[in-house]
């Protein structure tokens, strides 16, 4: 059996969808550029290399809005920076944009294993498990196009297609209503003998009201 | 020259491409963009034309963008002005030591120093410490 197209190339479970949204690392809504500065033969920046090559991928998936960019062999020594700004969103109307100053941060890497490196940038950078937690639960409601109702894609079940259409706004078959089921039994015997049931869900589908 | 309109990152890392005046300069910017088939990211290139209010940048140069109000942009193509320049060229400062480097070596140290002391360092090999594998 040949192997599978894609799946080539060094670990090539990096490049699933699994181990990309298994990514552990997200970001504050503050952190803007994410700088890598390495370089390629010296054992110095080993550690440094591996997180690239197995957790770059993973941070960049999660956050699509920041900038990660790699510096090869410019400075000697290994080191990670984040650009920070103040301003939390991307706003259209920023007036303040003389006094937003962004921050740089640096961090070192020189001789560090790079689940170190992993783990000081999630202390430090990353979005803590609790506000992962809640992030989630907030943003749950409006992804799932399960659910419905206010906060969510639709706001009634009869805005899917194939469930029945709000009873408000057209009148149901009346062996599905509650006045005929319970109080008008009589009356529902006498219709059902000129329609059955299934025809005249078949003709309520028919009706455009 | 396809700049995404929809959103617009407020700080940019870039290097410069050209400058057509003093004033007005040409940056590329590398995004990492997924794949769908692959799943892997691959660099995209944009090029971003970038205000510059001190004329201090040459071509090559490794510059910071800022994202300017919508108030001063006459032009779409002017959204960003240059704030700082990260890395100038041929004058690299290592942020951390804060001396002048030059790809791999400190310009502060001779060369022949250095490579005096690795040639000593190569002849009598000082015992390694058992590390773990990783």
């Amino acid at each position: 059996m040949p192997a599978p197209m894609f799946m080539r190339g060094a670990a090539p479970w990096r490049n699933t969808l699994t181990y990309l949204e298994s990514g552990k690392i997200i970001f504050r809504p503050i952190v803007r550029i994410f700088t890598l500065n390495y370089t390629l033969d010296k054992p110095d920046s080993d550690g440094l290399r591996r997180f690239i090559f197995w957790h770059l991928a993973q941070i960049q998936y999660k956050n699509p809005n920041v900038q990660c960019v790699q510096f090869k062999n410019t400075t000697p020594t290994p080191f990670v920076s984040f650009y920070l700004s103040r301003s939390s969103s991307d706003d259209i109307e920023n007036e303040t944009n003389s006094d937003n100053d962004y921050d740089i941060v640096h961090m070192d890497c020189y001789k560090k294993t790079s689940n170190e490196i992993h783990d000081s940038i999630r202390r430090v950078m990353g979005k803590s498990e609790l506000q992962q937690r809640i992030d989630l639960e907030l943003t749950a409601r409006l992804e799932n196009p399960a659910n419905f109702g206010k906060d969510c894609a639709h706001y009634c079940m009869c805005l899917v297609y194939g469930q029945m259409s709000c009873p408000g706004r057209k009148v149901l078959p009346e062996h599905l209503r509650g006045k005929f089921a319970r109080y008008k039994i009589d009356e529902l015997d006498e219709m059902r003998k000129k329609i059955s049931d299934e025809e005249a869900l078949k003709e309520y589908w028919k009706r455009p009201f | 020259m396809a700049a995404q309109v929809a959103n617009l990152p407020s700080l940019i890392i870039g290097r410069v491409l050209t400058k057509s005046n003093t004033t007005t300069a040409i940056i590329r910017v590398l995004q990492m963009q997924l794949d769908d088939k692959f799943d892997m990211f691959f660099n995209k290139r944009i090029d971003y034309k970038a205000f510059d209010k001190q004329e201090k940048t040459k071509v090559g140069d490794i510059v910071l963008l800022k994202k300017r109000p919508t108030l001063d942009c006459r032009y779409p193509l002017e959204r960003y002005e240059i704030s700082e320049i990260v890395y100038e060229l041929g004058r690299i400062k290592d942020p951390l030591t804060g001396r002048p480097c030059n790809g791999l070596r400190y310009l502060d140290e001779s060369f022949v120093a250095k490579e005096r002391e690795d040639q000593l360092k190569r002849s009598a090999p000082t015992t390694l410490n058992a590390l773990p594998n990783e």
